[in-house]
């Protein structure tokens, strides 16, 4: 059984749905990417995932459990954390104390030092500046933080919202490159993208959306040769 | 606590090394708790030494309740314009229960501040319940709305809250022996206070009573604040005002901390508005209006939100410059006197000159200026074209 399966899902904000019946699965140790146009619905799906959106119709099944609006905490809780889109770090808090939070439902004191240690060894970068407020970070190393607090949750499956997004070349690839080794690690990743060709390039399978709707899916190697995808979200002709 | 207060000794030893001139900041500040320490025995003319005291004693109660205010504004960042709702609920509450015959008994006046606090903060909730999803403009509407209608409850209903005349003239307060304040309301305020020795004799020693039993619950109320801050609660706090999703994210309740927020803050400054109802001698509207949240907020502001020791500071600089303001200076045969309703122009440039040159206010929680600078370096060309 696959660890994160959305059968059917309908979501939106207030009267205006955006999602018209989504299906998606990701496996154990699978990297799925999620591409797609701005206001496809990207997002959405995530924060529907995570219950930061409410689903009004169909299912999201975790770990064998249905977690269908579920509050966002009791999802955390189950193994899931989302990296939003646009950092969003806690700017007034060190980059120590953010990490802190990440762990914020754990009670095991060992592991959560354990794992600081292995997102420092992850980010050699944030060891520098674990005694510096994030709100004074860099954009790369903020990103950096944002994906580091999020693992601190120690979770089966990340979400990814755009971790590329205002970053320049090098540290674009710097990124992915973690998110690999992290997916070696032994993380399920959720990786959604507008950087197309990256995302496509370390992904076992990808799925394409279009207003709100699943127009493509497949394994990763297959859509990147794809002439539709390459003229659309490639920039080929 | 002791860990709290051995890391800022060694965070300011560290300070001092790097930079000299750090111990003339460090004098001033102890110069600044040594005059409240002795607040009510400056070494003054008679005249001069109690209206002093009577300044201090009032920096000290209106910075229990800034504190409060600050709990949602500066912690959660949700801001408040109705903090004077609770202040006047607790004030209320305390002093009609003092009233009560019932009521007298030793400590009796630590129990009514007690239950004014605690009513105080049940309103918060109340209040807070049905606004959790409010943020912003939104938010800040609620809450002055919410003080109007506490208000004008208060005006209406005149059998139990004394209506527009307010409510004046409260039993001297004892506590276990000592009578912190007595008074009448004429006019002007009488206070005065004494102590009688269980062996005979009587010190009369003004309202030093009350001024140092509403010094022991600022301290209370400032230790309280910073253990909140270093604890999960805090951080939650933190972490919602800056992003809201990544807190969720990170696992946190969001409506539970968010109504916690709320009450402490709504305790803290009905505590506050009780000792200023009992130090006033008189509640009444005229004292609990809109303008009371105003100058509270200002005060936070002012000294810097979030930051514990900036909000006692920005409310000791605008309610000491307030009252310092009420009074006449003569040079030569002119008499030089502020007009009362001027004052709040005082505190309009004195906001407008900190928003332009020190946004993050007087004494902010965490000096930015050093991490920032560490920033700018990796803020490369490459980067920015990137962005």
């Amino acid at each position: 059984m696959s660890l994160l399966i959305l059968s059917d899902v309908h979501a939106g904000y207030g009267k205006m749905e955006v999602l018209h019946g989504i299906d998606l699965y990701a496996d154990e140790g699978e990297i799925v990417t999620l591409i797609g146009a701005n206001g496809a619905g990207k997002t959405t799906t995530l924060n529907a995932i995570c219950g930061l959106v409410r689903i009004t119709e169909g299912t999201v099944t975790f770990r064998g459990r249905e977690i269908t609006n579920w509050p966002t905490k009791d999802i955390v809780r189950l193994g899931m954390t989302q990296v939003p889109e646009g950092r969003k770090l806690f700017s007034e808090l060190t980059v120590r104390e953010n990490l802190e939070m990440g762990a914020y439902l754990r009670k095991d004191r060992e592991g959560v030092r354990r794992d600081m240690e292995y997102v420092f060894e992850l980010f050699p970068r944030l060891r520098e500046r674990a005694g510096q407020l994030a709100g004074s970070l860099s954009g790369g190393e903020q990103q950096m933080c944002a994906i580091a607090r999020a693992l601190m949750a120690r979770p089966q499956l990340l979400l990814l919202d755009e971790p590329s997004l205002g970053l320049a070349p090098l540290l674009v690839e710097q990124i992915f490159e973690i998110l690999q080794r992290l997916n070696a690690d032994g993380t399920t990743l959720l990786l959604v993208e507008q950087n197309a060709r990256m995302a496509l390039e370390i992904a076992d399978r990808a799925y394409v959306m279009e207003t709100g709707r699943i127009i493509m899916q497949g394994p990763a190697k297959e859509l990147i040769h794809d002439p539709r995808v390459r003229s659309a979200y490639l920039g080929e002709p | 606590m002791r860990k709290t207060l051995r890391r800022s000794w060694e965070r300011l030893q560290r300070q001092n090394q790097e930079r000299p001139a750090r111990w003339l900041g460090t004098a001033l500040v102890a110069l600044f708790l040594f005059l409240v320490l002795i607040g009510p025995f400056l070494p003054l003319s008679p005249q001069y030494r109690s209206r002093a005291a009577d300044i201090f004693l009032l920096c000290v109660i209106y910075s229990i309740i800034a504190l409060g205010l600050n709990s949602v504004t500066g912690y959660t960042g949700l801001l408040d314009l109705g903090i004077v709702a609770f202040a006047s609920i607790g004030a209320y509450t305390a002093t009609i229960l003092y009233d009560r015959p019932w009521m007298q008994f030793p400590g009796s006046f630590l129990v009514v501040l007690l239950v004014g606090g605690l009513h105080a903060a049940l309103w918060g909730l109340l209040r807070g319940a049905p606004t959790l999803r409010l943020s912003g403009d939104y938010y800040a509407i609620v809450t002055f709305a919410f003080a109007e209608i506490v208000r004008i409850f208060i005006r209406t209903e005149g059998w139990l809250t004394g209506g527009g005349n307010g409510f004046k003239n409260f039993p001297a307060i004892n506590l276990f022996g000592a009578r912190l304040i007595e008074g009448e309301y004429q006019g002007i305020l009488k206070t005065s206070g004494y102590w009688e020795y269980p062996h005979g004799g009587v010190w009369h020693g003004g309202t030093a009573g009350f001024y140092y039993l509403s010094l022991v619950l600022l301290i209370l109320t400032v230790v309280v604040m910073y253990r909140l801050e270093d604890s999960r609660t805090g951080r939650a706090w933190f972490a919602m005002k800056a992003d809201e999703t990544s807190a969720a994210a990170c696992g946190i309740n969001l409506s539970a901390y968010k109504l916690y927020a709320f009450a402490i803050s709504a305790f803290f400054a009905g505590v506050g508005g009780a000792l200023l109802g009992f130090k006033m001698n008189v509640v009444s509207t005229n004292v609990f209006d809109f303008w009371f949240s105003v100058v509270v907020l200002c005060g936070v502001v002012l000294g810097g939100m979030g930051s514990i020791p900036g909000v006692i500071a920005g409310t000791f600089i605008v309610y000491g410059l307030g009252e310092l303001l009420r009074e006449q200076v003569r040079i030569g045969g002119i008499v030089l006197q502020v007009d009362d309703r001027a004052r709040f122009l005082f505190f309009g440039i004195l906001l407008v000159l900190v928003m332009v040159f020190r946004p993050q206010g007087l004494f902010p929680r965490r000096p930015v200026e050093e991490s920032k600078k560490l920033a700018v370096e990796y803020d490369s060309p490459l980067y920015r074209l990137g962005r």
